[in-house]
Protein backbone atom coordinates (compact mmCIF):
# COMPACT_ATOMS: atom_id res chain seq x y z
CA UNK A 1 0.00 0.00 0.00
CA UNK A 2 1.34 3.42 -0.99
CA UNK A 3 2.50 5.71 1.79
CA UNK A 4 2.19 9.42 2.38
CA UNK A 5 5.44 11.36 2.06
CA UNK A 6 6.31 13.36 5.16
CA UNK A 7 9.36 15.15 3.78
CA UNK A 8 11.95 14.89 1.03
CA UNK A 9 15.67 14.97 1.79
CA UNK A 10 17.97 16.40 -0.89
CA UNK A 11 21.58 15.27 -0.80
CA UNK A 12 24.60 15.68 -3.08
CA UNK A 13 25.19 12.91 -5.66
CA UNK A 14 27.37 9.92 -4.90
CA UNK A 15 30.45 11.33 -6.60
CA UNK A 16 31.72 14.88 -6.95
CA UNK A 17 29.91 16.41 -9.92
CA UNK A 18 26.92 14.02 -9.82
CA UNK A 19 23.45 15.55 -9.67
CA UNK A 20 21.70 15.89 -6.30
CA UNK A 21 19.39 13.06 -5.24
CA UNK A 22 15.95 13.21 -3.62
CA UNK A 23 14.99 10.82 -0.83
CA UNK A 24 11.27 10.72 0.04
CA UNK A 25 10.62 9.82 3.67
CA UNK A 26 7.25 8.21 4.40
CA UNK A 27 5.04 9.53 7.17
CA UNK A 28 5.18 6.28 9.14
CA UNK A 29 8.99 6.22 9.04
CA UNK A 30 9.42 9.73 10.35
CA UNK A 31 10.89 9.99 13.87
CA UNK A 32 13.57 12.54 14.75
CA UNK A 33 16.56 14.06 12.94
CA UNK A 34 19.60 11.93 13.77
CA UNK A 35 18.75 9.56 16.61
CA UNK A 36 16.58 9.66 19.75
CA UNK A 37 18.95 10.89 22.42
CA UNK A 38 18.91 11.57 26.16
CA UNK A 39 21.65 14.14 26.59
CA UNK A 40 21.85 13.79 30.38
CA UNK A 41 22.23 10.00 30.15
CA UNK A 42 24.90 10.27 27.46
CA UNK A 43 26.85 12.75 29.58
CA UNK A 44 26.47 10.60 32.70
CA UNK A 45 27.71 7.39 31.06
CA UNK A 46 30.53 9.23 29.35
CA UNK A 47 31.71 10.64 32.70
CA UNK A 48 31.14 7.65 34.99
CA UNK A 49 31.50 4.72 32.56
CA UNK A 50 33.69 6.11 29.77
CA UNK A 51 34.20 4.01 26.69
CA UNK A 52 37.49 2.44 25.76
CA UNK A 53 38.59 1.19 22.35
CA UNK A 54 37.94 -2.47 21.64
CA UNK A 55 41.62 -2.72 20.77
CA UNK A 56 42.26 -2.42 24.51
CA UNK A 57 39.05 -3.57 26.20
CA UNK A 58 38.69 -6.62 23.96
CA UNK A 59 42.34 -7.23 23.27
CA UNK A 60 42.11 -10.90 24.24
CA UNK A 61 39.77 -11.85 21.42
CA UNK A 62 41.51 -9.52 19.01
CA UNK A 63 44.69 -11.50 19.68
CA UNK A 64 42.79 -14.78 19.44
CA UNK A 65 41.46 -14.08 15.94
CA UNK A 66 44.96 -14.44 14.53
CA UNK A 67 44.92 -18.07 15.69
CA UNK A 68 41.81 -18.95 13.66
CA UNK A 69 42.49 -17.00 10.48
CA UNK A 70 42.95 -19.00 7.30
CA UNK A 71 46.43 -18.89 5.75
CA UNK A 72 45.15 -16.53 3.06
CA UNK A 73 43.60 -14.16 5.61
CA UNK A 74 46.73 -14.27 7.76
CA UNK A 75 48.95 -13.40 4.81
CA UNK A 76 46.63 -10.60 3.70
CA UNK A 77 46.30 -9.12 7.18
CA UNK A 78 50.07 -9.04 7.68
CA UNK A 79 50.53 -7.32 4.35
CA UNK A 80 47.80 -4.81 5.17
CA UNK A 81 49.40 -4.00 8.51
CA UNK A 82 52.74 -3.32 6.82
CA UNK A 83 51.10 -0.87 4.40
CA UNK A 84 48.91 0.69 7.05
CA UNK A 85 51.41 1.22 9.85
CA UNK A 86 53.10 4.36 8.44
CA UNK A 87 49.67 5.88 7.69
CA UNK A 88 48.50 5.31 11.27
CA UNK A 89 51.80 6.64 12.65
CA UNK A 90 51.51 9.80 10.54
CA UNK A 91 47.92 10.34 11.69
CA UNK A 92 48.98 9.97 15.35
CA UNK A 93 51.28 13.02 15.17
CA UNK A 94 49.28 15.01 12.59
CA UNK A 95 47.68 17.28 15.18
CA UNK A 96 51.08 18.63 16.23
CA UNK A 97 51.99 19.93 12.77
CA UNK A 98 51.86 23.68 12.32
CA UNK A 99 49.78 25.33 9.57
CA UNK A 100 51.69 26.09 6.38
CA UNK A 101 49.44 28.93 5.18
CA UNK A 102 47.93 32.08 6.63
CA UNK A 103 44.20 32.27 7.40
CA UNK A 104 42.30 34.87 5.36
CA UNK A 105 39.57 35.11 7.96
CA UNK A 106 36.92 33.67 5.65
CA UNK A 107 34.85 30.66 6.66
CA UNK A 108 36.47 27.62 5.02
CA UNK A 109 33.66 25.06 5.37
CA UNK A 110 32.86 24.83 1.68
CA UNK A 111 36.51 24.92 0.60
CA UNK A 112 37.21 21.88 2.78
CA UNK A 113 34.03 20.11 1.67
CA UNK A 114 34.90 20.66 -1.98
CA UNK A 115 38.46 19.45 -1.54
CA UNK A 116 37.26 16.33 0.30
CA UNK A 117 34.76 15.56 -2.46
CA UNK A 118 37.45 16.08 -5.11
CA UNK A 119 39.69 13.65 -3.25
CA UNK A 120 36.92 11.06 -3.47
CA UNK A 121 35.12 11.11 -0.13
CA UNK A 122 31.48 10.26 -0.78
CA UNK A 123 30.11 11.85 2.37
CA UNK A 124 31.50 14.95 4.06
CA UNK A 125 29.97 16.70 7.08
CA UNK A 126 30.88 19.10 9.86
CA UNK A 127 29.92 18.96 13.52
CA UNK A 128 31.21 19.59 17.01
CA UNK A 129 33.89 17.16 18.20
CA UNK A 130 31.75 15.62 20.92
CA UNK A 131 34.27 14.53 23.53
CA UNK A 132 31.69 12.35 25.24
CA UNK A 133 32.38 9.78 22.53
CA UNK A 134 36.17 9.84 22.89
CA UNK A 135 37.88 6.74 24.29
CA UNK A 136 39.60 7.03 27.66
CA UNK A 137 43.02 6.31 26.20
CA UNK A 138 42.58 9.10 23.64
CA UNK A 139 41.14 11.88 25.76
CA UNK A 140 44.42 13.75 26.08
CA UNK A 141 45.26 13.15 22.43
CA UNK A 142 42.25 14.89 20.85
CA UNK A 143 43.19 18.51 20.16
CA UNK A 144 40.60 20.49 18.22
CA UNK A 145 36.91 21.28 18.62
CA UNK A 146 35.48 20.91 15.12
CA UNK A 147 35.02 17.50 13.51
CA UNK A 148 35.03 16.85 9.77
CA UNK A 149 33.31 13.52 9.18
CA UNK A 150 34.50 11.66 6.07
CA UNK A 151 33.23 8.45 4.48
CA UNK A 152 35.00 6.65 1.66
CA UNK A 153 32.95 4.15 -0.31
CA UNK A 154 34.39 0.68 -0.79
CA UNK A 155 34.07 -1.20 -4.08
CA UNK A 156 30.45 -2.11 -4.85
CA UNK A 157 30.99 -5.33 -6.78
CA UNK A 158 33.52 -6.81 -4.35
CA UNK A 159 31.29 -5.96 -1.39
CA UNK A 160 28.37 -7.93 -2.81
CA UNK A 161 30.51 -11.08 -2.71
CA UNK A 162 30.49 -11.03 1.10
CA UNK A 163 31.61 -13.06 2.95
CA UNK A 164 34.73 -13.61 0.86
CA UNK A 165 38.38 -12.74 0.61
CA UNK A 166 37.55 -10.54 -2.37
CA UNK A 167 35.31 -8.46 -0.10
CA UNK A 168 38.07 -8.39 2.51
CA UNK A 169 40.47 -7.02 -0.12
CA UNK A 170 37.95 -4.22 -0.72
CA UNK A 171 37.48 -3.64 3.02
CA UNK A 172 41.17 -3.34 3.93
CA UNK A 173 42.12 -1.77 0.60
CA UNK A 174 39.69 1.07 1.26
CA UNK A 175 41.35 1.72 4.62
CA UNK A 176 44.74 1.93 2.91
CA UNK A 177 43.48 4.47 0.37
CA UNK A 178 41.56 6.41 3.00
CA UNK A 179 44.56 6.65 5.33
CA UNK A 180 46.53 8.43 2.60
CA UNK A 181 43.63 10.67 1.52
CA UNK A 182 43.10 11.86 5.09
CA UNK A 183 46.72 12.98 5.31
CA UNK A 184 46.30 14.86 1.99
CA UNK A 185 43.18 16.62 3.23
CA UNK A 186 44.88 17.53 6.51
CA UNK A 187 47.75 19.05 4.49
CA UNK A 188 45.21 21.10 2.56
CA UNK A 189 43.63 22.41 5.79
CA UNK A 190 47.08 23.39 7.06
CA UNK A 191 47.67 25.25 3.78
CA UNK A 192 44.55 27.30 4.61
CA UNK A 193 46.22 28.34 7.84
CA UNK A 194 44.72 25.93 10.37
CA UNK A 195 45.63 22.86 12.40
CA UNK A 196 44.29 19.46 11.37
CA UNK A 197 44.37 16.21 13.34
CA UNK A 198 43.67 12.96 11.51
CA UNK A 199 41.55 10.45 13.44
CA UNK A 200 42.57 7.26 11.70
CA UNK A 201 40.02 4.59 10.84
CA UNK A 202 42.51 2.08 12.21
CA UNK A 203 43.40 3.84 15.45
CA UNK A 204 40.00 5.23 16.35
CA UNK A 205 39.88 8.03 18.88
CA UNK A 206 36.31 7.24 19.83
CA UNK A 207 32.94 6.20 18.50
CA UNK A 208 32.73 8.07 15.18
CA UNK A 209 29.17 7.17 14.10
CA UNK A 210 27.39 9.52 16.54
CA UNK A 211 29.22 12.46 15.01
CA UNK A 212 28.40 11.32 11.47
CA UNK A 213 24.74 11.19 12.50
CA UNK A 214 25.01 14.67 14.06
CA UNK A 215 26.53 15.93 10.80
CA UNK A 216 23.56 14.62 8.83
CA UNK A 217 25.49 11.97 6.89
CA UNK A 218 23.16 9.11 7.74
CA UNK A 219 21.45 7.34 10.61
CA UNK A 220 22.36 4.33 12.74
CA UNK A 221 21.09 1.06 11.27
CA UNK A 222 19.86 -2.05 13.11
CA UNK A 223 23.16 -3.67 12.10
CA UNK A 224 25.05 -1.15 14.23
CA UNK A 225 26.46 0.58 11.16
CA UNK A 226 26.05 4.06 9.75
CA UNK A 227 23.54 3.92 6.88
CA UNK A 228 24.35 6.79 4.55
CA UNK A 229 22.30 7.76 1.48
CA UNK A 230 24.39 6.35 -1.37
CA UNK A 231 26.21 3.38 0.05
CA UNK A 232 24.57 2.50 3.35
CA UNK A 233 27.31 0.91 5.40
CA UNK A 234 29.55 0.15 2.40
CA UNK A 235 32.02 2.79 3.49
CA UNK A 236 34.96 3.28 5.79
CA UNK A 237 34.63 6.24 8.11
CA UNK A 238 37.19 8.54 9.67
CA UNK A 239 37.46 12.11 10.94
CA UNK A 240 39.71 15.13 10.94
CA UNK A 241 39.45 17.65 13.75
CA UNK A 242 40.49 21.24 13.20
CA UNK A 243 40.57 24.72 14.67
CA UNK A 244 39.47 26.21 11.33
CA UNK A 245 36.34 28.33 11.32
CA UNK A 246 33.59 26.08 9.97
CA UNK A 247 29.80 25.83 10.04
CA UNK A 248 28.14 22.76 11.49
CA UNK A 249 25.70 20.66 9.49
CA UNK A 250 22.44 19.48 11.05
CA UNK A 251 21.24 15.93 11.74
CA UNK A 252 18.64 14.62 9.27
CA UNK A 253 15.74 12.19 9.55
CA UNK A 254 16.14 9.87 6.56
CA UNK A 255 13.51 7.53 8.02
CA UNK A 256 16.18 4.90 8.79
CA UNK A 257 15.53 4.74 12.54
CA UNK A 258 12.05 3.36 11.92
CA UNK A 259 12.75 1.71 8.54
CA UNK A 260 15.09 -0.77 10.20
CA UNK A 261 12.26 -1.87 12.51
CA UNK A 262 10.12 -2.60 9.45
CA UNK A 263 12.93 -4.20 7.45
CA UNK A 264 14.79 -6.44 9.93
CA UNK A 265 16.57 -8.31 7.13
CA UNK A 266 20.00 -8.01 8.79
CA UNK A 267 18.53 -9.16 12.11
CA UNK A 268 16.91 -12.20 10.51
CA UNK A 269 19.90 -13.14 8.37
CA UNK A 270 22.73 -12.71 10.91
CA UNK A 271 24.53 -16.09 11.02
CA UNK A 272 25.58 -15.62 14.67
CA UNK A 273 22.20 -14.27 15.83
CA UNK A 274 24.14 -11.26 17.07
CA UNK A 275 21.64 -8.63 16.00
CA UNK A 276 18.64 -7.77 18.12
CA UNK A 277 15.16 -6.95 16.85
CA UNK A 278 14.04 -4.47 19.48
CA UNK A 279 15.71 -1.19 20.25
CA UNK A 280 17.00 -0.47 23.76
CA UNK A 281 18.28 2.67 25.45
CA UNK A 282 22.05 2.26 25.59
CA UNK A 283 24.29 4.97 26.99
CA UNK A 284 21.65 7.61 26.28
CA UNK A 285 20.79 6.51 22.74
CA UNK A 286 17.87 4.42 21.46
CA UNK A 287 19.36 1.75 19.24
CA UNK A 288 19.49 -1.91 18.25
CA UNK A 289 22.43 -3.04 20.36
CA UNK A 290 24.36 -5.89 18.80
CA UNK A 291 25.78 -8.72 20.90
CA UNK A 292 29.53 -8.61 20.35
CA UNK A 293 30.16 -12.11 21.71
CA UNK A 294 27.84 -13.62 19.08
CA UNK A 295 29.39 -11.60 16.26
CA UNK A 296 33.12 -11.91 16.81
CA UNK A 297 33.51 -15.71 16.56
CA UNK A 298 31.71 -15.69 13.20
CA UNK A 299 33.59 -12.69 11.84
CA UNK A 300 36.92 -14.22 12.71
CA UNK A 301 36.29 -17.61 11.11
CA UNK A 302 34.29 -16.61 8.03
CA UNK A 303 36.26 -14.02 6.07
CA UNK A 304 35.02 -11.10 8.13
CA UNK A 305 31.38 -12.24 7.70
CA UNK A 306 29.62 -8.85 7.27
CA UNK A 307 26.42 -10.57 6.12
CA UNK A 308 24.66 -7.67 7.87
CA UNK A 309 26.27 -5.32 5.37
CA UNK A 310 25.57 -7.56 2.38
CA UNK A 311 21.85 -7.99 3.07
CA UNK A 312 21.05 -4.37 3.96
CA UNK A 313 18.82 -3.04 1.18
CA UNK A 314 20.16 0.48 1.67
CA UNK A 315 23.68 -0.79 1.11
CA UNK A 316 22.62 -2.87 -1.89
CA UNK A 317 20.24 -0.56 -3.73
CA UNK A 318 20.92 2.89 -2.20
CA UNK A 319 18.63 4.92 0.02
CA UNK A 320 16.79 6.85 -2.74
CA UNK A 321 15.58 3.63 -4.45
CA UNK A 322 14.70 1.90 -1.18
CA UNK A 323 12.74 4.82 0.23
CA UNK A 324 10.99 5.51 -3.10
CA UNK A 325 9.96 1.83 -3.23
CA UNK A 326 8.66 1.97 0.34
CA UNK A 327 6.59 5.07 -0.43
CA UNK A 328 5.20 3.48 -3.60
CA UNK A 329 4.41 0.02 -2.17
CA UNK A 330 4.80 -0.01 1.62
CA UNK A 331 7.30 -2.85 1.12
CA UNK A 332 11.02 -3.28 1.73
CA UNK A 333 12.82 -3.62 -1.60
CA UNK A 334 14.39 -7.07 -1.91
CA UNK A 335 13.09 -8.46 1.39
CA UNK A 336 12.47 -12.20 1.25
CA UNK A 337 14.36 -12.68 -2.02
CA UNK A 338 17.40 -14.79 -2.83
CA UNK A 339 18.98 -11.72 -4.39
CA UNK A 340 19.09 -9.75 -1.15
CA UNK A 341 18.98 -12.39 1.55
CA UNK A 342 20.93 -15.32 0.10
CA UNK A 343 24.57 -15.88 1.03
CA UNK A 344 27.21 -18.56 0.72
CA UNK A 345 29.13 -19.34 3.88
CA UNK A 346 32.42 -20.95 2.89
CA UNK A 347 32.33 -24.76 3.33
CA UNK A 348 28.84 -24.64 4.82
CA UNK A 349 27.30 -23.78 1.48
CA UNK A 350 24.37 -21.62 0.45
CA UNK A 351 21.68 -20.23 2.77
CA UNK A 352 18.58 -18.80 1.14
CA UNK A 353 15.85 -16.72 2.75
CA UNK A 354 14.75 -18.30 6.05
CA UNK A 355 17.83 -20.55 6.28
CA UNK A 356 20.67 -19.98 8.74
CA UNK A 357 23.88 -21.86 9.55
CA UNK A 358 23.95 -23.61 12.93
CA UNK A 359 26.80 -23.36 15.42
CA UNK A 360 27.24 -25.25 18.68
CA UNK A 361 27.89 -23.50 21.97
CA UNK A 362 31.61 -24.21 21.89
CA UNK A 363 31.89 -22.18 18.70
CA UNK A 364 31.13 -19.03 20.68
CA UNK A 365 33.62 -19.70 23.48
CA UNK A 366 36.41 -17.24 22.82
CA UNK A 367 38.77 -15.25 25.04
CA UNK A 368 37.18 -12.22 26.68
CA UNK A 369 38.33 -8.85 27.97
CA UNK A 370 41.80 -7.43 28.08
CA UNK A 371 44.86 -9.65 27.62
CA UNK A 372 45.68 -9.59 31.34
CA UNK A 373 42.04 -10.34 32.26
CA UNK A 374 42.04 -13.40 30.05
CA UNK A 375 45.35 -14.62 31.41
CA UNK A 376 43.98 -14.34 34.96
CA UNK A 377 40.79 -16.15 33.95
CA UNK A 378 42.84 -19.04 32.57
CA UNK A 379 44.95 -19.08 35.72
CA UNK A 380 41.83 -19.31 37.92
CA UNK A 381 40.45 -22.19 35.88
CA UNK A 382 43.75 -24.05 36.11
CA UNK A 383 43.80 -23.45 39.85
CA UNK A 384 40.31 -24.89 40.29
CA UNK A 385 40.82 -27.85 37.96
CA UNK A 386 44.41 -28.82 38.68
CA UNK A 387 45.13 -27.51 42.19
CA UNK A 388 47.99 -25.30 43.30
CA UNK A 389 50.47 -24.42 40.57
CA UNK A 390 54.13 -25.23 40.85
CA UNK A 391 56.75 -22.57 41.55
CA UNK A 392 57.74 -22.64 37.88
CA UNK A 393 54.14 -22.20 36.72
CA UNK A 394 53.67 -19.25 39.08
CA UNK A 395 56.81 -17.65 37.75
CA UNK A 396 55.64 -18.17 34.15
CA UNK A 397 52.29 -16.57 34.98
CA UNK A 398 53.99 -13.57 36.59
CA UNK A 399 56.30 -13.21 33.58
CA UNK A 400 53.35 -13.22 31.18
CA UNK A 401 51.44 -10.61 33.19
CA UNK A 402 54.54 -8.44 33.37
CA UNK A 403 55.12 -8.80 29.65
CA UNK A 404 51.58 -7.58 28.92
CA UNK A 405 51.83 -4.67 31.35
CA UNK A 406 55.27 -3.56 30.15
CA UNK A 407 54.29 -3.80 26.50
CA UNK A 408 51.19 -1.77 27.24
CA UNK A 409 47.94 -1.76 25.37
CA UNK A 410 47.90 -0.72 21.74
CA UNK A 411 44.98 1.32 20.48
CA UNK A 412 45.68 0.30 16.92
CA UNK A 413 43.40 -2.20 15.26
CA UNK A 414 41.63 -3.03 12.03
CA UNK A 415 38.32 -1.22 12.46
CA UNK B 1 11.26 -14.76 -7.76
CA UNK B 2 14.78 -15.10 -9.11
CA UNK B 3 16.40 -18.26 -7.73
CA UNK B 4 20.09 -18.61 -6.89
CA UNK B 5 20.92 -20.35 -10.18
CA UNK B 6 19.22 -17.68 -12.27
CA UNK B 7 20.95 -14.89 -10.33
CA UNK B 8 24.31 -16.59 -10.81
CA UNK B 9 23.69 -17.10 -14.51
CA UNK B 10 22.76 -13.45 -14.99
CA UNK B 11 25.76 -12.11 -13.09
CA UNK B 12 28.00 -14.67 -14.78
CA UNK B 13 27.00 -13.34 -18.18
CA UNK B 14 27.31 -9.74 -17.01
CA UNK B 15 30.83 -10.41 -15.76
CA UNK B 16 31.82 -12.25 -18.90
CA UNK B 17 30.62 -9.41 -21.12
CA UNK B 18 31.51 -6.36 -19.08
CA UNK B 19 34.20 -7.02 -16.45
CA UNK B 20 37.17 -4.74 -17.07
CA UNK B 21 35.07 -2.25 -19.06
CA UNK B 22 34.15 1.20 -17.71
CA UNK B 23 30.43 0.46 -17.34
CA UNK B 24 30.87 -2.74 -15.35
CA UNK B 25 30.20 -1.28 -11.92
CA UNK B 26 27.20 0.75 -13.06
CA UNK B 27 25.70 -2.29 -14.78
CA UNK B 28 26.30 -4.40 -11.67
CA UNK B 29 24.46 -1.88 -9.52
CA UNK B 30 21.64 -1.77 -12.04
CA UNK B 31 21.48 -5.56 -12.20
CA UNK B 32 20.92 -5.78 -8.44
CA UNK B 33 18.31 -3.03 -8.59
CA UNK B 34 16.65 -4.49 -11.68
CA UNK B 35 16.29 -7.99 -10.23
CA UNK B 36 14.87 -6.51 -7.02
CA UNK B 37 12.34 -4.49 -9.01
CA UNK B 38 11.45 -7.54 -11.10
CA UNK B 39 10.97 -9.64 -7.96
CA UNK B 40 8.72 -6.89 -6.55
CA UNK B 41 6.67 -6.60 -9.76
CA UNK B 42 7.83 -3.03 -10.38
CA UNK B 43 8.59 -1.58 -13.83
CA UNK B 44 12.24 -1.56 -14.95
CA UNK B 45 12.09 1.92 -16.42
CA UNK B 46 15.01 3.23 -14.32
CA UNK B 47 17.26 0.29 -15.20
CA UNK B 48 19.86 0.29 -17.98
CA UNK B 49 18.43 -1.37 -21.14
CA UNK B 50 21.42 -3.73 -21.33
CA UNK B 51 20.53 -5.00 -17.86
CA UNK B 52 16.85 -5.22 -18.77
CA UNK B 53 17.85 -7.51 -21.66
CA UNK B 54 19.78 -9.74 -19.27
CA UNK B 55 16.84 -9.86 -16.88
CA UNK B 56 14.52 -10.85 -19.72
CA UNK B 57 16.91 -13.61 -20.71
CA UNK B 58 17.44 -15.08 -17.25
CA UNK B 59 14.15 -14.37 -15.51
CA UNK B 60 12.16 -17.25 -14.03
CA UNK B 61 9.99 -19.03 -16.58
CA UNK B 62 6.26 -19.31 -16.33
Amino acid sequence: MAKTVNHVVTRPGRKHGDADVQIPVADDLTTVPGIPLRETDLSFYSRVYPQETQNIDKAADRRWVWSVYSDETLHHRKRHDEINEPLVDAAAVSGDLEPTGTPTGENVTELIRLKARELGFGEVGFTKMDRRHVYTSKRRWVKYDHAICLALEQNYVQTQSLPSMDAEFAHFGTYEIEGALLLDLADYIRSLGYHAQVHSPNDNSGAYIPMFVAAGLGQLGANGQLLSPHFGSRARIAMITTDAEVNYDEPIDYGVHQFCQVCQVCVNRCPGRALVRDKVWWRGVEKNKLIYERCRPVMARYDGCAVCMKVCPIQRFGMPAVMEHYVATGEVLGKGTHLLEGYTFLERGYFGPGELPQFDRQFFEIPHGRNEDWLYQQFKEKLMNEGLPSEAELTDFAKEVRSILVKGNSTIGDE
Amino acid sequence: MFEKTQIEALFGELEHEWRGKPDFEKLSRDAHLGIAYWDAGRPLTKVDPRVVALIEKHKPKG
